[in-house]
């Protein structure tokens, strides 16, 4: 039995822990003051597709609890109802989960497809929980656009991910 | 040994399935109840996000600088090209000024006589704090600004905060270094304002798109109000001081009377929030959990 080092384990454990930390700065990355003047609701969705990515491809890297924290920071951090970003990300991975054959071994433009799917699905419930909480119909226009930057960003995102995949996380 | 392995697996493998199950279903749970309890407004909910932002603010801050400098870099070199076209423009702009200068003098010099004749008692007088403003919400559903300055510089709850422009909205929530302002189109904003020169009280309510329209107003009022009117705060409600500039009405048909805010807080480096001591309707929020520094 081949002993394991201590340099070892900790590698293990930050490679572990890599997804989580990536999407923790992710969820952190709308509020940064970067002076792009673009207006806000253009942001997209960084941490849905991070929880879309891993779901799909290493969901036991970014587990639930994992998630529920990540979006809670998101929605602290970010103003608006707390809880309203986790409540997404985890039905997002709670419907994706038992989807996963679908997807893994298929080519990338499906993985778009669903993320299309996903990102429409995630605004819409969204805009649902706020105009049903605040009985208010708030503009629509941020959700679409929001949805619109999240699919067209989500190439971009996804090559980050599959370099972080296998570059980092691929010999855990 | 591999036999017990697999057979200790084929065991567990169903609990931890269970376990997992109900771990996921409790998170959702936990989600939806803190959203009943952001949107009841309990007061832990914004101490606690106040807390995260007081400690993130130097990470902010230290990330903002690299960004700011290339930022003014550009500007420079923006400015640069600009410059003969600029000074023109400024020359021909202080002409104009100089002369509304006058004009200035010459109203104020009335308006202090006229004050003096009939005794008018002034409003309080106003305190103010600059601050950078850190982050723009990231959220799609909210539309807020993290400035740079909190309880220990003196900001309060419900004040007022303005640009060059106008006004951009007032302080929801204040950390010990940081605080929030609730933009005027935002959601939850509800402004006291009227048009300048009527005294018709109406509320302008945001509704997160970028033109906040006018509720609340009496159907004479609405009928003599064109497009181009300006918009001022008004005192009605002793929550604000009247007459600061909002914005004008851009807008006026099946979507209601729409308002284009006067101050483009997009591309603002600093804001003001003034103080004038007005609390209005707003309450502090009652305190739940002792504060940090109880005695020390």
């Amino acid at each position: 039995m081949a002993t394991v080092s201590l340099a070892d384990r900790l590698d293990h454990r930050l490679r572990c822990i890599t997804p989580g930390l990536v999407t923790l700065i992710l969820a952190l990355v709308p509020v940064l003051p970067f002076g792009w003047n673009v207006p806000h609701p253009a942001v997209p969705a960084l941490t849905l597709m991070a929880a879309y990515y891993w779901t799909l491809y290493r969901p036991d890297l970014l587990p639930p609890a994992a998630i529920f924290g990540i979006g809670i920071v998101q929605d602290l951090v970010g103003g608006g109802l707390v809880g309203v970003t986790a409540l997404t990300l985890l039905i997002t991975y709670g419907a994706l989960l038992g989807q996963r054959k679908l997807f893994l071994g298929k080519p990338f433009w499906l993985a778009w497809a669903g993320f299309a799917v996903v990102a429409v699905a995630a605004a819409g419930l969204q805009y649902a929980l706020v105009a049903l909480l605040y009985w208010r119909l708030p503009a629509a226009d941020q959700a679409i656009m929001q949805a619109a930057t999240s699919i067209l960003a989500f190439p971009l995102l996804a090559w980050f991910f599959i370099r972080t995949h296998r570059r980092v996380v691929a010999r855990v | 040994m591999q036999n017990r392995t697999e057979a200790v697996f084929r065991l567990t493998a169903p609990l931890k399935l269970a376990v997992a199950r109900a771990a996921f279903t409790l998170l959702v749970a936990a989600s939806l109840g803190l959203i009943a309890l952001s949107r009841a407004e309990v007061p832990v909910v914004e101490r606690v996000r106040m807390l995260l932002l007081d400690q993130l603010a130097p990470v902010l801050a230290a990330v903002a600088q690299p960004a700011e400098a290339l930022d003014r870099l550009t500007t420079d070199i923006r400015e640069l090209m600009a410059l003969r076209q600029e000074n023109h423009r400024l020359r021909a702009e202080l002409e104009r000024l100089q002369q509304w200068q006058e004009a200035a003098l010459r109203l104020e010099a009335e308006n202090s006589s006229l004050r003096s004749s009939l005794n008018v008692s002034t409003p309080p007088a106003q305190r103010f704090v600059t601050a950078t403003v850190m982050a723009d919400s990231g959220a799609a559903f909210a539309r807020q600004l993290l400035i740079s300055a909190g309880s220990a510089q003196g900001v309060t709850r419900g004040a007022v905060a303005v640009v060059a422009e106008g006004l951009i909205g007032r302080i929801s929530d204040v950390g010990e270094r940081t605080a929030r302002i609730l933009l005027l189109t935002d959601l939850n904003s509800r402004l006291p304002v009227t048009i300048e020169g009527s005294r018709q009280p109406m509320i302008l309510a945001g509704d997160n798109g970028p033109l906040p329209r006018l509720t609340y107003l009496a159907t004479d009022a609405s009928q003599r109000i064109t497009v181009g009117d300006r918009v001022v705060t008004s005192a009605h409600g002793g929550a604000m001081p009247p007459g600061l500039l909002i914005g004008t009405v851009a807008e006026i048909g099946a979507r209601g009377i729409l308002v284009r805010p006067a101050a483009d807080w997009s591309a603002a480096e600093f804001v003001r929030v003034l103080d004038y001591g007005l609390r209005g309707v707003l309450q502090e929020a009652p305190q739940l959990a002792p504060t940090r520094r109880r005695g020390g």
